[in-house]
């Protein structure tokens, strides 16, 4: 069963600390998550993120697709969603 | 022993490299046993936190390095997950074990032990960010 942007924007809160600061519902699963929109991730967030896909979805981020992949919640669901076992 | 660190005694938790590769380092830390003022106490289990952030940012010079890039210096950017178990006494050896989990951009990650005598004392997550520290 493929995940939803809500199920991945969960996740990316609980990984990054910001579950206390925000709700699935407030985050545009197609805002920009880097620099100085929306949450405003960096480079130890890519870091941290990147890891707790592993952990979650056994899925790897490449880090050359990185920028790519973690452009918005939906680029990473999507990404999770075209690499990921079933289960 | 020369290591791509800024630190100098008495703030260096390092003494000697034991061997490093692509992987990970394992480093050692003589604690004093006089003549100074750990001489007389344990060792606080926050620098054993240090030892493992400076033993993360010498490995990631030292690969950099040993790979024929530049001799950059890895700067702390996060500790996470630390548990401290017990603490070193004068004189004891500290084995600083550090171990690369994940790179990613500028980041790498690193999984940090210490042990004394076969016993872990301390473990925590270092990350360090590619670079050179900024001039004053």
């Amino acid at each position: 069963m493929s995940l939803t942007t809500q199920q991945v924007t969960a996740m990316l809160l609980e990984a990054l600390n910001l579950a206390e600061d925000y709700e699935a519902d407030d985050v545009d699963p197609d805002g920009a998550l880097f620099g100085d929109e929306g949450l405003e991730l960096d480079s130890l967030d890519a870091l941290q993120l990147a890891v707790a896909i592993e952990e979650n979805y056994g899925v790897t981020i490449d880090e050359g697709r990185g920028e790519a992949i973690f452009q918005t919640v939906r680029t990473i669901t999507d990404h999770i969603n075209a690499n990921r076992t079933a289960g | 022993m020369d290591l791509p660190i800024p630190h100098r005694d008495p703030f260096l938790f390092l003494s000697t490299v034991s061997g490093t590769d692509e992987a990970g380092g394992l480093f050692l830390y003589d604690v004093p046993r006089s003549g100074d003022s750990w001489s007389r106490r344990l060792l606080p289990g926050l620098l054993m936190v240090e030892a493992m952030a400076q033993a993360a940012a010498a490995w990631h010079g030292l690969a950099n390095a040993a790979a024929g890039g530049d001799p950059e210096t890895g700067l702390l950017a996060s500790v996470d997950g630390v548990r401290v178990s017990g603490r070193p006494r004068p004189g004891d050896r500290l084995t600083i074990k550090i171990r690369k989990t994940k790179a990613f951009g500028p980041m790498v990650m690193l999984d940090g032990e210490v042990w004394v005598h076969h016993r872990m004392l301390a473990q925590g997550k270092i990350v360090v960010r590619r670079g050179v520290p900024e001039a004053a």
